[in-house]
């Protein structure tokens, strides 16, 4: 009993190290996808606690793919309840004021050869937020397991639930979409 | 080691400065992501924590009470959407098809994309 009570306490400290390891970024992924720090907020509690209800037997080496799948889900609900609620009174808008989150100024690139000015990447993280925002939902949850989490295609494709070819589509079409909005906000 | 593409080198840096602002999120949104970690670990405590205890002290024949239990509720649960998707045969050829068809789609789509900026730099 004695062995099992430490199995119990080493499986619960492996669970917690594992959501302490994905918890601020899974807030940032929310909070670029909803535009709401309280509802960021209740999206990453709500995936956390589905993932110690249902899956925390899982093997660990599961968990990374199960939490970003119940946190694409749970966005998903909150873009569909927001839709519904819209449609019923009509002045619910997306374009929600985003909380205070203070934008963070990085520096801007230095001035370079013309052929490397292409690959840099300027302006605020705010603006990248906001342009990530703006993508389809598809072409945004590609972008951001893919780049973000650094996620591979197959981990991926379990991830969003469609095949390797459909998440290179949406990923490629991201960065495209990203570079055009950024580089035409005039920083370039 | 093969050079990176344009699209490539912009997205590592997009991502690296994703996950440098991500470390600089406000403290009182740091506590409250700690205070959902603590309540979803209590609630793993007092659900699959407690199993594992009773699961330990059952022997064989509790073992099977319980994979009996596992299997009624599997068979009679509404489908788990977070579970992540199983394949079998049939299903993984006809995925690989269809991931043959939009690699095919892709190829076309950036053929497309290439014109078209030609044509837009040659306006």
């Amino acid at each position: 009993m004695i062995a099992v009570g430490m199995f119990c306490f080493m499986a619960d400290e492996a669970l917690n190290q594992f959501l302490a390891s994905v918890e601020k970024r899974a807030y940032s992924m929310a909070l670029v996808a909803v535009n709401n720090s309280a509802d960021a907020l209740d999206i990453v509690q709500e995936s956390m606690l589905t993932l110690a209800r249902k899956y925390a037997d899982k093997p660990p080496a599961e968990w990374t793919p199960l939490f970003y799948r119940i946190l694409k889900n749970r966005i998903t609900d909150h873009h569909r309840a927001a839709t519904v609620r819209r449609k019923l009174f009509g002045w619910f808008s997306r374009d929600d004021d985003t909380d205070a989150d203070a934008g963070i100024a990085l520096a801007p690139a230095p001035e370079a050869d013309e052929p490397a000015r292409r690959y840099e990447l300027n302006g605020t993280v705010d603006e990248l937020h906001d342009a990530l925002h703006a993508l389809p939902p598809r072409q945004q949850q590609a972008f951001m397991l893919r780049c973000w989490e650094g996620l591979d295609v197959r981990s991926t494709a379990r991830v969003m639930g469609c095949s390797g070819g459909s998440v290179k589509t949406h990923y490629s079409r991201a960065i495209h979409a990203l570079r055009a909005q950024l580089e035409d906000s005039g920083d370039v | 080691m093969s050079e990176r593409t344009p699209d490539e080198a912009w997205a590592a840096q997009a991502g690296q400065r994703l996950r440098e602002a991500e470390r600089e999120l406000p403290d009182g949104v740091v506590e409250q992501l700690q205070v959902a970690r603590a309540q979803a670990l209590e609630t793993a405590l007092q659900s699959g924590g407690g199993d594992r205890w009773r699961m330990a002290g059952l022997g064989g024949a509790g073992a099977a009470a319980a994979a009996l239990v596992v299997f009624v509720a599997l068979n009679s649960a509404a489908p788990d959407l977070d579970a992540l998707p199983l394949m079998d045969e049939a299903e993984l050829a006809a995925a690989q098809e269809a991931e043959l068809l939009e690699e095919l789609e892709f190829l076309a789509w950036m053929v497309a994309q290439e014109q078209a900026d030609a044509t837009a730099g040659k306006g």
